[in-house]
């Protein structure tokens, strides 16, 4: 009884914990927001009935009260420069991005980790050494930085200009470099590959010098499962702690591949002074980028008994 | 050179590589500001100006290949369609208009920049028609604007791999007294003094978000890893809340809001880089605290403050607060060139190197590749340069603390 109680006790208390600070992000979004010089009406020219039909007439804590109740029911109100439901178009733009952040985040799974193994194990290797020092240098550009380079290679190299969609007679790389290409720059740049690279190698590395390791390899058994288990446990961790970095490089890989999506959405409303749009958009990141680390502190805590 | 031998093990090469490119933007902020004054004859802004070293380079980033297949592979998009109308025949007289400006180089006028102090303006104003991107390219193989400096190389492309030819172009460096070592881009601004100019801008506004950073984070990182306690949680919190904003988007929101003025951006990225700083300091006090030397501290009746200020602070956490300048100064300059990429950072006055290349980004894919390849190289080394050196620092910090 006393162990479900305090499990259940846990739970209550990280739920609390997700809806205050959710609560608090949307009143950072929203004050930061009400900074603005002059009224919202008045910037983007609306007819007083509009304006009271959006609430902007209310006293502010009001308006908060009531954006924020309307936020956690997924209703924006309308965007300010075309008049769509915030949440249409959000449903709209959404899929360009999710593919990216799932595309980049595989790939820089399957080339992180093999790296992270053989940097781990092979520490004094010429090789490996350079590589490594390559892998961070890499990683550590700007996102546009590394896309130039990476498109001025290719368009030298094998004669396509990946930034044009494909025709019927195209070359079969240049469908591959269309489609993948976003991913393999999002996955590499802004530190995420080196970042990946570095906290599992870090994790390998400790690992390989625990004793029931070293007990595993005296018995000759096969050695995959007992890495799996504290490795995996670190690379969720990692993973989650990446993710707002990575929704933060969308914003200039598309604005570089000519997606439309999330990121290309926030740009545009920021150029457009598109209030509601940029609110919405910004609430529903932190709430997704909230779920995530929720998930990962319950998976933790049911993989992993010794961090409770 | 007795210096540098002093210093050794793990990441000397990162620490000096690092150093060296510290004091090398340092010189570079200090100069800028006092070359970007032009004479008349110094521009040309009719004309690109090659630099005069690169031939070499040359043939590695342009293939003439390259260029010719440009519009050749491309489908019936906006962009494409324009390059298959117009770019393509381009191409194909380029030969026989090298030939005419050859002819009638010596009749055309020296053509005078009309007025030096437009061109002398921002790069945002230049930016590239997003449905036009090869008009950089048509306007100055037109045969109305032949270009008179450019002929010489224009034809020694065709025989570019002749290592005499880049042989003689490398004794021309010697010889001929050039004013533009980097080159300069379309409007006959010099490169090498852009890129001088924009190492303030990418430097001070990074002192600034260290600043912020570490003052916000150490003192409540140091004071809860301490504690710990209500305090610690409540920080915690908000650290955490902090940390689930993404970056990007937390100082889009704030330049919507207001104007986008560079040094408020710059003290918003400090806020959210301080959570950061924050976790690093609280888990290493929480792990000084209960050492010998600190309860020995405590038992001989010092004060909180000397404690955590000399004994916490000063004697154990020097090391960490230069290794997360180094580290900070990294991601800031990387913040800052991203977002004058994205035209919300550097203003008119002030040149950026991610403006730079915004300003002519289609170059990449031109012959006229040396207007950014010198712009990413700058952020490149300087990026790498601060990186290394938190890198190089940490890894001699480890070492020690190993032994």
């Amino acid at each position: 009884m006393k162990v479900a109680n305090e499990v259940l006790a846990f739970y209550t208390k990280k739920v609390l914990i997700f809806a205050i600070s959710m609560f608090f992000a949307a009143g950072l979004i929203f004050f930061v927001i009400s900074l603005t010089p002059g009224n919202i009406a008045d910037i983007h020219g609306l007819s007083p009935t509009t304006a009271a039909s959006l609430h902007l007439d209310k006293n502010i804590f009001s308006r908060f009260l009531l954006w924020t109740y309307n936020a956690f029911t997924l209703n924006f109100g309308p965007s300010l420069a075309n008049g769509t439901q915030v949440t249409e178009l959000i449903f709209d733009y959404a899929p360009t991005t999710i593919q990216l952040a799932i595309g980049s985040l595989v790939f820089s799974l399957l080339l992180s980790v093999p790296l992270a193994i053989v940097f781990a194990l092979y520490p004094h290797n010429k090789w490996a050494r350079l590589s490594s020092t390559l892998v961070y240098a890499l990683s550590s550009l700007p996102v546009f930085v590394v896309a130039f380079i990476i498109l001025a290679l290719i368009f030298n190299l094998l004669h396509i200009y990946p930034l044009d969609p494909p025709t019927e007679n195209a070359p079969f790389w240049h469908i591959l470099f269309y489609q993948f290409l976003p991913m393999i720059v999002l996955g590499v740049g802004n530190g995420t590959l080196g970042e990946f690279v570095r906290l599992l190698q870090l994790e390998i590395e400790n690992t390989n010098q625990a004793l029931y390791i070293k007990s595993a390899r005296a018995r000759g058994a096969f050695l995959f499962p007992h890495f799996f288990r504290p490795v995996l446990l670190s690379f969720i961790t990692i993973l989650v702690s990446r993710f707002a970095i990575l929704l933060g490089g969308v914003i200039v890989v598309e604005r570089i591949f000519n997606r439309r999506g999330l990121g290309w959405l926030t740009w545009e409303s920021t150029l457009n002074r598109d209030f509601f749009v940029l609110m919405g958009v910004a609430f529903l990141t932190v709430l997704v980028i909230r779920i995530f680390i929720l998930a990962q502190e319950i998976i933790i805590y049911q993989l992993d008994p010794r961090r409770r | 050179m007795s210096y540098l031998k002093k210093i050794r093990g793990p990441g000397k090469k990162r620490i000096l590589f690092g150093f060296s490119v510290v004091i090398l933007l340092i010189f570079s902020a200090w100069i800028g500001p006092h070359l970007t004054s032009y004479k008349v004859d110094y521009m040309d802004s009719a004309h690109i100006m090659e630099p005069p070293s690169l031939p070499f380079f040359r043939s590695f980033l342009v293939t003439q290949k390259g260029l010719q297949n440009l519009g050749k592979n491309s489908g019936q998009g906006p962009v494409s369609s324009h390059t298959q109308s117009s770019h393509s025949p381009v191409r194909s007289t380029k030969s026989t208009q090298v030939k005419q400006s050859n002819e009638y180089s010596n009749e055309l006028p020296e053509q005078l920049p009309n007025n030096p102090s437009t061109s002398s303006s921002i790069n945002s104003e230049n930016t590239l028609n997003e449905d036009d991107p090869y008009a950089f390219l048509e306007s100055h193989s037109s045969p109305t604007a032949a270009p008179t400096k450019q002929t010489s190389t224009s034809a020694s492309a065709d025989s570019q791999t002749s290592i005499l030819n880049s042989f003689l172009a490398w004794t021309k460096f010697f010889q001929v007294s050039h004013k533009h070592y980097f080159g300069t881009d379309k409007d006959g601004r010099d490169i090498l003094v852009l890129l001088l100019a924009g190492a303030k801008t990418c430097l001070i506004p990074g002192l600034l978000v260290c600043f912020i950073a570490l003052i916000i984070g150490v003192p409540l990182g140091i004071w809860s890893g301490y504690t710990g306690g209500k305090f610690a949680e409540v920080c915690n919190f908000f650290a955490s809340t902090l940390l689930s904003f993404p970056q990007m988007i937390l100082i889009l929101i704030f330049i919507c809001a207001l104007e986008p003025n560079l040094y408020l951006i710059m003290g918003v990225l400090g806020l959210t880089i301080s959570p950061r700083v924050f976790g690093v300091f609280k888990n290493k006090t929480e792990l000084l605290k209960n050492t010998g030397f600190i309860l020995a501290a405590h038992e001989a009746g010092l004060s909180k403050f000397r404690i955590l200020f000399l004994h916490i602070f000063w004697y154990q956490c020097r090391t960490l607060l230069v290794i997360q300048f180094s580290l900070i100064m990294a991601e800031s300059i990387l913040v800052e060139t991203t977002l004058s990429y994205l035209q919300f950072g550097t203003k008119p006055p002030d040149v950026s190197w991610g403006s730079i290349i915004e300003g002519s980004r289609m170059a990449f894919f031109s012959e006229y590749y040396w207007i950014t390849f010198f712009p990413s190289l700058a952020i490149t080394l300087s990026i790498l340069g601060f990186y290394y050196l938190g890198d190089g620092l940490n890894a001699r910090q480890r070492a020690r603390e190993n032994n």
